[in-house]
């Protein structure tokens, strides 16, 4: 099939720490593809080598079939991208900011920089200064800007940051629409577990550089271990039998709500474990971990206990 | 012009400082023209006004805009310019557009260049023009003027040169301070050669010919070697300050 981007083998390293090691993946036309990873994990490291903003020690990057190494400009031709917090020309208006880049490419007009501010919901606020903005209008903005010239890759680090719900959403849905009606791919660092895991054809984790799991989003949840929510009766008892049972882990706890994590026991056998102890079950749910439970598991970090 | 040419010369001429320093220099400008007859202030500020007024003021005041004013103001531009955006996440954006590390340092050289030869020759209408409403037509005598705006000319080089110079301290080191700091002493050790008796030092410094140019030559016109062989210093500095903002925006990770 073919491939949008083909990432093998990348590699770099700041004086003796190494900050992404071995990473690849393959994406097609379409997808989206979540890139998770804790603070200092290596999600911008790899998104600027993508760039070429960075260079790497190892590995190869094909843009839509064009060699990173070979021909920059021409690869990055096809990606838009915005990084960081994004920058901009603080005493130009929204509208200058996007045309100072339209400039650079061929056959823009104005209309279409309108139209791109449209798109992102920026249109009444075309005229307005950039040091007026808010950081969720900047988002949008530079998600406007990585949109010029129709780029068969847009990649985005963290663009949920500093957006309101209502913006997020927004957000999801843009770039729902355009990997499905144009095509566009996307490559999307965040923090934002339950979106990624809703808005992500494929799902990549980094963990101190290394690609710890990846794949189709899909595929990861639904091979993951059972996931039991229920309220028990008598928290002190139950605290004492699921202590001991075998078989099984505590997620989580808030009163006597818990959350079990069924290692190598299924839910017939954990339920009759139950009933023997004589713990009387008031609520009881099973369900695959999500994609925030399964990043907890991996990173080494455990979900909030709020009581 | 290349679009990402045209991109940053409008991004500097942007820039609210221009106006306000030529504002001031034209207001130093006029002030020392008008103020030139005071025995007094030509005491104070130590100068001869038969000597360094009517025709020969507009290159009298070259000097004052060329020598330290107008580097350290090209400084604090560049700073703006390069290092500012650096740090504003600016300064990687074209290449996120499909330009290449290359051609943008090269569309930031050509932008400064440009901008820096305009301000030379800014200079040199504002300094005509306060002379002119000063001494009238006395300035323009022909062999004067010729001779001056030769100067200018090589003015104009001259700035060019520093100011890729100042572009490469730029990128070499993407700090204001240090870059501000860096040029503070380049304008020291510009003196100190300049007032050094060692020759061979002398004659590979870049600032030394445009020195002898203004000094040594003040007023005079400047023999042919002399221009041929300062000409073909300052254009090997400026190849090699070229080469070292190429070579430093390749290998740069932003």
């Amino acid at each position: 099939m073919e491939k949008i981007i083909s990432v093998q083998n990348l590699r770099k390293t700041y004086k003796k720490e190494t900050a992404v090691e071995n990473v690849c993946f393959d994406l097609i036309p379409g997808s989206i593809m979540g890139l998770l990873g804790t603070n200092g994990a290596g999600k911008t490291t790899t998104l600027k080598m993508i760039t070429n903003l960075c260079s790497k020690d190892n590995g190869t990057i094909v843009i839509d079939n064009v060699s990173l190494d070979e021909s920059p400009g021409l690869a990055l031709s096809k990606v838009g991208a915005a990084l960081d917090t994004p920058g901009f020309y603080q005493e130009l208006t929204a509208r200058e900011n996007i045309e100072c880049f339209a400039h650079l490419y061929e056959n823009i007009s104005d209309g279409q920089v309108m139209e791109l501010l449209d798109y992102v919901g920026l249109k009444s606020q075309a005229e307005k200064k950039v040091k007026k903005f808010s950081l969720g209008m900047k988002q949008r903005l530079a998600l406007a800007r990585a949109m010029l010239g129709q780029p068969k890759l847009i990649i985005l680090d963290e663009p949920a940051n500093g957006l309101d719900p209502q913006g997020q959403m927004n957000l999801y849905h843009l770039i729902l629409d355009m990997a499905k009606e144009r095509k566009t791919t996307f490559i999307v660092s965040s923090h934002q577990l339950h979106d990624m895991e809703k808005l992500c054809t494929d799902i990549l984790i980094l963990d101190k550089g290394k690609s710890i799991l990846q794949g189709k989003t899909e595929e990861i949840l639904s091979e993951t271990t059972d996931i039991v929510d229920c309220i028990l009766e008598e928290t002190k008892a139950a605290e004492s039998v699921l202590s001991r049972c075998q078989g099984i882990s505590l997620v989580s706890q808030k009163g006597n709500q818990f959350t079990i994590r069924l290692e190598n026991i299924c839910f017939n056998e954990f339920i009759q474990k139950l009933v023997a102890n004589h713990l009387h079950i008031c609520c009881l749910s099973m369900r695959k971990h999500s994609l925030q439970e399964l990043f907890l598991k991996l990173t080494g970090g455990t979900e909030p206990c709020i009581h | 012009m290349y679009p990402l040419t045209r991109l940053y010369a409008r991004k500097i001429s942007g820039q609210k400082l221009i106006y306000i320093f030529f504002a001031c220099f034209f207001t130093a400008s006029f002030f020392y023209a008008f103020l030139m007859g005071k025995p007094q202030i030509e005491e104070m500020l130590n100068i001869n006004i038969g000597i360094v007024g009517r025709k020969n003021f507009p290159e009298f005041m070259m000097r004052f805009y060329v020598g330290t004013v107008g580097i350290l103001f090209n400084v604090f531009l560049m700073t703006l310019f390069i290092c500012e955006e650096d740090r504003n996440k600016m300064l990687y954006q074209p290449l996120l557009h499909g330009e290449s590390r290359s051609r943008m340092i090269r569309s930031k050289i050509d932008a400064a260049v440009l901008m820096s030869v305009i301000f030379v020759f800014l200079t040199a209408f504002i300094n005509y023009l306060t002379a002119f409403m000063r001494w009238g037509c006395e300035i323009f005598e022909q062999a004067a003027v010729i001779r001056t705006v030769m100067k200018y000319l090589l003015s104009g080089i001259y700035m060019s040169v520093i100011t890729i110079g100042i572009v490469a301290l730029c990128i070499y080191t993407r700090n204001t301070w240090k870059t501000i700091f860096s040029a503070i002493i380049y304008l020291l050790i510009d003196q100190l050669i300049d007032n050094a008796n060692i020759v061979f030092l002398q004659k590979i410094w870049v600032g030394y010919y445009f020195n002898r140019w203004t000094f040594t030559y003040e007023y005079q016109n400047i023999p042919f070697s002399e221009l041929l062989i300062g000409i073909s210093i300052m254009v090997l500095y400026g190849i090699i300050f070229f080469q070292i903002s190429l070579f430093r925006t390749k290998k740069v990770d932003f």
